[in-house]
């Protein structure tokens, strides 16, 4: 027998052998009770966050129905396996045992109508996931709810009492092992103007500029930083941008874990830790940012909660439940304070029904709510009619998972909005002709009524997840107020922040998503074959998913009148799904792909200087390695950020060239700071892991960024 | 209408027929960077491998030298393809590859007028296609290196 027909044999008889196992594991029975039993703890812990507990998705894809077995229903349990294996929970891949993975799948099957066993499942007997039909409506216990002031509320939820004005319960505890005394108390005026050793918002300042007058590291001394502390932060994503005043360092981690630092030492004030309400597992949603305002911090909670705490000691001083975080709703981003309100927005609208989306603002010293603002267009709404024949009840999106950005000048507070929901309009029962406002947008609202004075929409009907929602950045020229913003597409945006007009656009990379960009109205034309795209069609698109330009922000340097941001160069392809268009369906709805940028050259870093006046670029610096971090610039000279080949760099702000680098334990990733305390300025950077990880290991691999080394790095300059 | 075409139409052959003379005279490299086709976290483990490719247009010829290395599977073909950076076209030329996972791509096209200027536009790319990925594994598209 020659090897040829032998090994056809073998392959012949392989393949048999494939047909009849996979054909005798679509038996019922396939996975045993226990199984799935222990497979739904294991998914509350570790996906319940993203896909939430009934399965249907919001940061996360659909686990069960239409959209989920349109994708996975020919597939198997290994395929699954292999895919969850590889990139679940997010940022700690692998993490869990095979056992534990076959257990979550034999909960996704059991939801999906897989009837149990006695046998579990296992390698070597692949399931096909589509092999049942109808799947059930949801994990049993999940979704029974009453209405409790005109919101779904389930009867054993805390959340109930929450919405109903009853007392809540106690799920926070403060550890203090020294009260912080004497704490000036942040006001409106400070906020402003905050003193230069403090960084008082996510982007120190409420114009967004990320930029600290702080000089004493500069571009001749910066090459003597040298490590003072390093402090160990909790595990999973960790995306936060620390706060300073008076000398203490407020991070915040994932799992609502907030701590103050002694910002020259790195010893321990004091630590909060707040359980969520709803028992969703948080430590895979990252918190990117708090806000202070008189003695208290302000923690919007991935379980959609947000928190008031005493500055000086930890302690909670209130807190509210904005909505019910089971249908989606969670918060990565926190509030800024604007004209004394607290104002926040929310993420994950990404499923149909009639909660919308919104920003709320809100009461600093109680939590009240004081207004409420739909990023939807709603019905009565003079753009209503902007989301076509869709009803109300089947809008989603716009979410506002980046915190805005404040003028007091103007009493306006900004903010972006994400794309609307399923990713691909026809998903969603659209075109890319329905603008589906407010989505894609930069709006303005007063912030002591919610009013909206204006928008911008930047990509009405958006068509590739390819978000504006970013930080908006307000920069006066002479005497122009300018709002700066992009997007994943990595257009750099212009606009009069009076009025909302556009005044430019630049294109800050390759694209190949718009056919153009009107000069005069900012009006942008897609490509015809994005503009067509059907359910399951697959289309490219440079940037990609990633961006383009994602959360780590961009910085202002006023020596150089100059934007400094943080790019990344790659590309994808997208293939929308069939949802269910009722009321709980919806979701992302899509599946992507993802290849190297042509012309990039392999380097997915870049960053770039663009001239506000011009919208010139001045500079640009590629490497292979993402920056997985915000820009920040100072007095020195210098604008610091870090990649997920681990280096923390300092480039020249007037040349792009790099001055210092210092190689740390995991990515870095966040938002780099820098401050003063006892008359010394120091620079906190953050490291860990989140979701940009993924991109990393895809597009890069040779570049292995660590699972875990959730860090505040702080270094300084040598005394002397 | 018919008076306009006929003082037109000669200039215009005449400016086409000096830029092919231009273009036939000319030398200009294009260099391609292979890398996976479009992947996901589990396709991208049997998706890998890297190549490098350069084109010399030469008297209305173009002439490719590559190599590629480190593939999960075995090159089967490799072809231009037509399209615009980063969407997906059909298959224009066959090139010569080595049936391995490493190995050299050979090749010499004349291309017409119409050919020049899509390659002067950057609307070419070279696709390598496996035993495993039938669809194709690498591409990556010729760019002007102002060489």
């Amino acid at each position: 027998m020659s090897p040829r027909v032998y090994g056809a044999l073998v392959g012949g008889a392989l393949m048999a052998l494939g047909f009849i196992v996979l054909s005798a594991q679509q038996a019922p029975g396939s996975f045993s009770a226990l199984q799935a039993s222990s497979g739904r703890a294991a998914y509350e812990q570790n996906c319940a966050a993203c896909h939430l507990s009934d399965l249907k998705g919001s940061v996360g894809p659909a686990l069960m129905g239409t959209s989920f077995l349109n994708a996975w229903g020919d597939r198997t349990s290994n395929e699954l396996l292999a895919l969850i294996r590889a990139t679940m929970p997010p940022g700690a891949d692998g993490s869990l045992s095979d056992q534990e993975y076959l257990e979550i799948i034999a909960y996704i099957l059991q939801v999906n109508a897989h009837p149990p066993g006695t046998r579990p499942l296992r390698v070597d007997s692949p399931v096909r996931i589509g092999a049942a039909t109808s799947p059930s409506q949801g994990p049993a216990g999940v979704g029974s709810s009453t209405l409790v002031d005109g919101r779904n509320v389930a009867a054993d939820d805390p959340a109930r009492m929450l919405f109903s004005g009853e007392s809540m319960p106690t799920t926070a505890d403060a550890v203090v092992t020294r009260a912080i005394s004497g704490l000036t108390p942040v006001t409106d005026a400070l906020l402003r103007r905050p003193p230069p050793e403090d960084w008082l918002s996510w982007r120190r300042t409420l114009d967004g500029h990320g930029y600290s007058p702080l000089n004493q590291i500069t571009r001749a001394n910066v090459n003597r930083l040298r490590l003072a502390w390093v402090w160990a932060v909790t595990d999973g994503a960790n995306q936060g941008a620390p706060l300073v005043h008076d000398g203490i360092v407020y991070l915040v981690n994932g799992g609502n874990v907030v701590q103050a630092l002694d910002g020259k030492t790195g010893d321990l004030m004091w630590e909060f830790r707040r359980r969520p309400t709803t028992g969703r597992a948080s430590t895979t949603s990252q918190i990117r940012n708090m806000a202070i305002y008189k003695d208290r911090l302000f923690l919007a909670t991935p379980d959609a909660s947000l928190v008031a705490l005493d500055a000086r000691n930890g302690k909670l001083v209130w807190e509210i439940q904005k909505i019910d975080p089971r249908k989606g709703y969670s918060h990565s981003a926190g509030p800024i304070i604007a004209g004394g309100v607290v104002v926040s927005g929310i993420g994950g609208c990404s499923r149909f029904g009639k909660d919308g989306c919104f920003v709320t603002g809100h009461d600093p010293d109680t939590g009240r709510e004081l207004w409420r603002t739909s990023t939807i267009a709603l019905p009565g709404d003079p753009n209503d009619a902007s989301w076509g024949k869709v009803p109300f009840g089947l809008r989603s999106g716009g979410g506002t998972w980046i915190a805005g950005s404040y003028d007091a000048d103007l009493n306006l507070f900004y903010i972006g909005t994400s794309q609307a929901k399923p990713w691909v309009p026809a998903s969603r029962g659209m075109t890319v002709f329905d603008a589906a406002l407010y989505t894609n947008s930069t709006l303005a609202l007063n912030p002591q009524s919610g009013k909206m004075v204006w928008y911008f929409q930047h990509v009405p009907g958006e068509a590739l997840d390819l978000d504006s929602v970013f930080e908006r950045v307000l920069i006066d020229v002479g005497d122009q107020k300018l709002l700066f913003a992009i997007g994943k597409d990595a257009i750099l945006w212009k606009i009069d922040r009076r009025t909302g007009r556009f005044l430019a656009a630049k294109e800050t990379m390759f694209q190949n998503i718009f056919d153009s960009v009107d000069p005069v109205t900012g009006r942008v034309r897609y490509r015809a074959d994005i503009a067509e795209a059907k359910i399951d069609e697959w289309i490219s698109s440079c940037p990609g998913f990633y961006g383009g330009h994602n959360w780590p922000a961009t910085a202002y340097s006023t020596e150089t009148n100059a934007l400094i941001i943080p790019l990344h160069q790659s590309c994808f392809e997208m293939k929308g799904r069939k949802v269910d268009l009722v009321d709980g369906g919806g979701g992302i709805g899509g599946d992507v792909r993802f290849f190297e940028m042509p012309g990039s050259d392999g380097n997915l870093g870049k960053l770039s200087a663009f001239d506000v006046r011009t919208m010139e670029q001045l500079w640009t610096h590629e490497q292979r390695a993402m920056f997985n971090a915000a820009a920040l610039t100072t007095g020195g000279g210098l604008v610091f950020v870090g990649d997920a080949d681990r280096f923390v760099k300092a480039l020249d702000t007037k040349t792009g060239k790099v001055l210092w680098q210092m190689r740390l334990g995991s990515a870095v990733y966040g938002f780099p700071i820098t401050y003063g305390a006892g008359g010394k300025q120091y620079l906190a950077i953050p490291t860990g892991t989140g979701l940009l990880r993924p991109a990393t290991r895809l597009l890069s691999p040779e570049i292995y960024s660590p699972t875990g080394g959730n860090a505040l790095y702080v270094f300084e300059l040598p005394d002397g | 209408m018919r008076s306009y075409q006929s003082r037109v139409l000669p200039w215009v052959a005449i400016t086409l027929l000096l830029q092919s003379h231009t273009w036939g005279q000319r030398r200009e490299v294009f260099r391609a960077r292979l890398t996976a086709v479009p992947v996901d976290t589990v396709t991208a483990r049997t998706t890998t491998g890297l190549g490098s490719l350069t084109a010399t247009l030469e008297g209305g010829t173009l002439t490719f030298h590559g190599t590629f290395d480190s593939m999960n599977s075995r090159a089967t073909a490799a072809h231009v393809h037509r399209a615009p950076k980063g969407l997906r076209g059909p298959n224009i030329f066959e090139l010569t590859i080595t049936k391995a996972v490493s190995g050299n791509i050979t090749g010499t096209v004349k291309l017409s007028a119409a050919q020049i200027a899509d390659l002067e536009r950057e609307w070419y790319y070279v696709q390598i296609h496996t035993e495993l990925n039938t669809a194709g594994q690498l591409r990556g598209w010729l760019l002007k290196t102002g060489e």
